[in-house]
């Protein structure tokens, strides 16, 4: 653990451990993991997404979905250092708030981030028409305020993202939305998982490497769906675990009808944004 | 004006709009097998045979900007880009930057010109863009009347205002020196 | 070249005030193009109209709100708008062994960040000159004002402490950071809630209760107020992102429930035409006691 002193912060001790409760008694309901709740197995998960509050950004989103909380701000296009490039380069960085997850997120140990930044960047450069934006580079910031699960705060990121990069007046072929699938032990479809339909994937997951039902049931996977659901287009996929091949095709099939939705909400916040904006109240 | 009208990245402009024959695309939106769509959140609009979405904010192919001269050579001239199409371009950490070469600084007598007689550090100078440059600047151009230094700070600290197309005089002292001054509007 | 000037700034503090004329030396220049361009210039006229460029007058602050506990991450939470600054700040509580010297002490770990999202002028990475300035004043204002004193933070002396990681990040910089980032953590550590923990001597592990929770003791809550002087004539509290550049001096002060100083800090000339250094500085803190009243209580009423 021989980390380097970091003198940019203020210092702390240099183990400490999140707290550890005292195990539940019989019958005592665990307030952990959200579950599903008012909605049906194949309906997305309701989210609240406003566009413009951060007035320092070009554009910026935030948006809460479930266990999640994001803001968004994209900036640019901005001036690309040498070399030249013809077509315009897309930054994406992902923080964590040391405070939305848990265990705290202590800055520097935490390389989730960057698998994250990844993906949501194949996700949103076919979206973006980066040909119209020579030798510039456009730079989207998300901050994670709280999270609960990976999988939900890539899907929501997704979602802020392009809501941020449209309220910042960057052309896009279509709008980028991002939803989650999940098939369980029982071969069920369930769209936008919550924390303990993942879990107990992973616990199921974990089972079978232990080689415990090996071969045995439908296989279980989870699916990330990045779609321009107005062109009917998918922009990235991303699968773990085992399904059957016409299982996944169906998974992808209700990821895209629930990003459909997630798209009305898009549209719906981006309007109103618009209108705040002033766009169609001159001319 | 509706929300109705108002257009999202990956919509078809409304067909009243894109009646044959298929209008060219202008800003803010593009053709996609055959159908033509908005790019941005924005107002369609056609004029003539051009199709465009009008959004947060107009641009041209080819920008008016607003730079301030930051590096003066013999054969060109440094700037900090500020302004496009009299907007401000957005804040940044770091700026645009543009040259202007000694040729693309006046229309006539191109040989005889001296950069110290057109432009000193701190001018602020309207210019249009000609092309994408190197990798690091824009190239810029002033040959044109209504281009060239707007506002600037004569030796003595004093604003000056322009006299004539290469002199600028000292509000308070009545001092000339001399400039590739901008034509002020609406003379 | 002022004297030409034709600025018309009539409207109140609730709609913002018109820009002033353009310079007529460059009459195609916009108001915007103007703002960019000569932001000393935008900013005295408005000044000697009585505003500040955001619409307020002279001497007013921006509107505060306060939101606790949003985040069900933290252990205790907020969200602090001041004008468009806004700050977050969550509460995180985890446990260490306390150091062989301090015994008795817990930790106290507060941190602001400033993160490339909140304003063009941050770069991505660790942070930066601004966001390790302020880090620090916190750090001294809430250690001289014993806000969360270490002696409250021991679970059993010499085994087990409490450490409270204190993290401010900004989601949108609009000027005076430090002020906002002070009253969200006073209302976060307000907000806080710690399960009662037991250190066991068999195991030497703490098991906390799920059901027991317990608000944090806090001392003395101190609140902080800034100010900048413009060209030696104006003293402006609560500046905002596009004046701070241009205020060459900078003053804050930070008093408890008592009115007494917990921090002051005054960077660049004091003084303003006419007036000494320490006579402004006097006003800064009248100024300040009244500022401070006022935020108490928005501060109250978020914690209900």
């Amino acid at each position: 653990m021989a980390t380097a002193f970091d003198r940019r912060r203020i210092p702390a001790p240099e183990i400490s451990i999140p707290p550890i409760y005292e195990p539940l008694l019989d019958g005592e309901a665990e307030a952990g993991p959200s579950k599903r709740v008012d909605r049906a197995n194949d309906e997305a998960r309701p989210i609240f997404l406003k566009t413009g509050l951060i007035s320092q950004a070009n554009g910026s989103g935030y948006i809460e979905s479930g266990g999640v909380k994001i803001a968004c701000s994209v900036y640019g296009p901005r001036p690309k250092a040498p070399p030249y490039t013809p077509q315009g380069t897309l930054n994406l960085e992902v923080k964590f708030a040391p405070f939305a997850s848990d265990p705290r997120g202590a800055p520097l140990r935490d390389t989730e981030p960057i698998h994250l930044s990844q993906l949501l960047t194949q996700s949103l450069i076919p979206a973006i028409q980066l040909d119209q934006f020579p030798k510039s580079s456009i730079d989207i910031y998300l901050l994670i305020l709280e999270s609960d699960t990976p999988s939900n705060v890539l899907s929501a990121g997704l979602t802020v993202s392009s809501a941020a990069i449209a309220d910042a007046g960057i052309a896009m072929n279509g709008l980028g939305t991002g939803s989650v699938v999940l098939t369980d032990q029982n071969g069920e479809i369930l769209v936008d998982p919550e924390e303990s339909e993942e879990i107990a994937l992973q616990s199921q997951a974990q089972a079978q490497g232990q080689g415990q039902g090996q071969g045995q049931g439908n296989g279980a996977g989870k699916l990330l769906v990045g779609a321009l659901p107005a062109l009917g287009k998918v922009t990235n996929l991303y699968m773990e675990g085992e399904v059957e091949v016409d299982q996944a095709i169906q998974m992808i099939e209700k990821a895209i009808a629930a990003s459909r939705d997630t798209h009305t909400v898009l549209a719906q916040s981006l309007l109103e944004g618009a209108l705040e904006r002033g766009i169609g109240g001159e001319a | 004006m509706s929300s109705s009208t108002i257009l999202l990245p990956g919509q078809p402009l409304p067909s009243s709009l894109t009646a044959p024959p298929l209008p060219a695309c202008g800003s803010g939106c593009y053709e996609s097998n055959g159908r033509i769509l908005a790019s941005i959140v924005g107002i369609p609009r056609r004029d003539g045979s051009v199709v465009s979405v009008i959004g947060r904010e107009e641009s041209g192919n080819t920008p008016d900007v607003g730079s301030v001269v930051s590096r003066l050579t013999p054969q060109q001239a440094h700037l900090t880009l500020t302004t496009s199409n009299d907007r401000p371009l957005p804040e940044t950490s770091e700026e645009f930057q543009g040259v202007i070469r000694i040729s693309d600084i006046r229309l006539t007598e191109r040989d005889k010109i001296k950069m110290g007689e057109c432009f000193r550090l701190g001018d602020l100078v309207k210019a249009k863009v000609l092309s994408l440059g190197d990798a690091r600047s824009y190239y810029l151009s002033t040959a044109a009347n209504e281009l060239g230094v707007m506002y600037a700070v004569s030796e003595a600290g004093n604003p000056l205002l322009p006299v004539s197309y290469q002199e600028m005089e000292d509000e308070l002292t009545g001092t000339r020196e001399k400039r590739k001054v901008a034509k002020p509007e609406g003379i | 070249m002022a004297a030409t000037m034709a600025a018309q700034s009539t409207a109140g503090p609730s709609a913002p005030a018109p820009a002033p004329a353009p310079a007529n030396s460059a009459p195609a220049a916009s108001a915007e193009v103007f703002k960019k361009l000569h932001p000393s210039q935008y900013l005295s006229r408005f000044l000697n109209k009585g505003y500040r460029p955001d619409g307020r007058k002279l001497k007013a602050w921006r509107d505060v709100s306060i939101n606790v506990g949003s985040v069900s991450t933290a252990h205790g939470s907020s969200l602090v708008r001041m004008g468009d600054t806004t700050m977050v700040c969550g509460i995180k509580a985890e446990i260490a062994e306390p150091t062989a010297q301090a015994p008795n002490e817990g930790y106290v770990v507060p941190n602001i960040d400033l993160p490339a999202l909140c304003s063009p002028n941050f770069k991505p990475g660790p942070p930066g000159d601004e966001a390790q300035t302020y880090s620090n004043w916190l750090n001294d204002l809430l250690v001289s004002s014993s806000t969360l004193p270490p002696s409250s933070l021991v679970i059993a002396s010499g085994k087990a402490v409490w450490v409270i990681y204190i993290d401010v990040v900004c989601i949108n910089y609009d000027g005076n950071a430090f002020d906002a980032a002070v009253l969200a953590v006073m209302a976060a550590l307000k907000n806080t809630r710690l399960p009662k923990a037991k250190y066991d001597e068999e195991t030497a592990r703490t098991i906390c209760s799920r059901t027991e929770i317990y608000p944090l003791q806090l001392g003395s809550i101190p609140l902080s107020c800034s100010f900048g002087i413009f060209d030696s004539t104006h003293l402006l509290p609560d500046p905002s992102s596009y004046e701070s550049p241009l205020l060459p001096t900078t003053i804050s002060i930070a008093l408890d429930e008592d009115n007494n100083a917990c921090l002051i800090r005054q960077e660049g000339l004091g003084g303003t035409q006419g007036k000494t250094g320490e006579r402004v500085l006097g006003e800064a803190w009248t100024i300040a006691e009244g500022r401070i009243k006022e935020l108490r209580e928005i501060l109250e009423e978020s914690s209900i």
